[in-house]
């Protein structure tokens, strides 16, 4: 079944403090504007390692996709979404 | 967690090995007389089985081929830079030749999953952690991670291998190999970005450890050749 948008982004939240642990600013502050590289201060192998994480959490697979198609948590949401909905 | 779908499920055709044995075949004899490389295990000699990263410095362009012929009996899937896929002629034989196509300005989630992918069915893959052909290969570069989630999410070990830089293109080649690393056991189940960095930085500090092996025990021993400081 798919997910609301808004329980992508509290998903999208969870995988967040995984990979991030402490370093990641409250959940709360997940805004979709948020940079990946700029806000949350992701590397590019840490951006990786989301799309890696969303993959199994969502059971979806990104194809012909970079880390560099991904610029804020918005982006993130609309690709899943769109994944959903295919 | 979900199951995921792969589409790499499907089987390699029965050809898939053909150029790339073919190559290494006919290529092997003059790249052995050229490059005589001689192995040093500074540790316990290892035997290399089933899925593994190799990790190496990067000197020279010809470093790939001298990889090729240091495990001369396995097949090796070589991570190559998507500049070297301009041409037709260039991209089907890069595909064919066990080459990994990889965009370093914006990595593809596609040619991760083709390296897990091959490690996962027991291949070795090489990469050059440094990203580029060190100019100046006396001073290591900072390794880029993507190394360590790959090995992690495959989970094979990582096998160090320091190239030493030749002086001359004759000169006979020397390849440190250092013992394998365990990176699930380095930075967990389910590590955060920060342990893969400091997996990351592990593996650097393992690459100068072969390096400085190299210079303190094998170097000082060796007899100055002409033209050599």
């Amino acid at each position: 079944m798919a997910l609301s948008r808004n329980e992508i982004k509290e998903k999208l939240a969870e995988i967040m403090k995984m990979v991030m642990h402490d370093s990641i600013p409250d959940t709360a502050e997940l805004r979709e504007d948020s940079g990946l590289v700029t806000d949350l201060g992701l590397s590019s192998v840490g951006v990786l390692y989301v799309v890696i994480a969303i993959e199994e959490f969502f059971g979806i697979e990104f194809e012909d996709v970079g880390f560099g198609d991904f610029d804020t948590i918005g982006d993130v949401v609309d690709y899943i979404e769109q994944k959903q909905q295919a | 967690m979900n199951s995921k779908k792969n589409s790499r499920s499907k089987k390699d055709s029965p050809f898939h090995h053909f150029l790339y044995d073919f190559v290494k075949i006919t290529g092997s004899i003059p790249a052995l007389i050229w490059m005589r490389p001689r192995v040093i295990y500074p540790g316990e000699k290892q035997c290399l089985k089933g899925g593994i990263l190799v990790c190496s410095n990067h000197c020279t362009f010809v470093d790939p081929i001298l990889l090729h012929c240091v495990f001369w009996q396995r097949r090796i899937y070589s991570l190559a830079t998507k500049d070297l896929y301009c041409t037709k002629l260039r991209k089907w034989f890069f595909s064919r030749v066990h080459c990994i196509q990889v965009d370093k300005e914006n990595f593809s989630v596609n040619s991760f999953h083709e390296v897990i992918h091959r490690l996962n069915q027991g291949r070795m893959v090489s990469i050059f952690p440094e990203g580029e052909v060190n100019r100046a290969p006396e001073e290591l570069l900072a390794f880029k991670s993507g190394a360590i989630l790959m090995a992690h999410r495959a989970k094979v070990p990582i096998l160090p291998l320091y190239i030493v830089p030749g002086r001359r293109w004759y000169q006979r080649r020397l390849v440190l190999i250092g013992d394998p690393i365990d990176v699930r056991e380095l930075c967990g189940a389910i590590p955060t970005v920060e342990d893969i960095h400091r997996a990351g930085d592990y593996v650097h500090q393992m690459e100068l450890q072969l390096q400085e092996y190299y210079q303190t025990k094998i170097l000082k021993n060796k007899k100055p050749q002409e033209g050599e400081q």
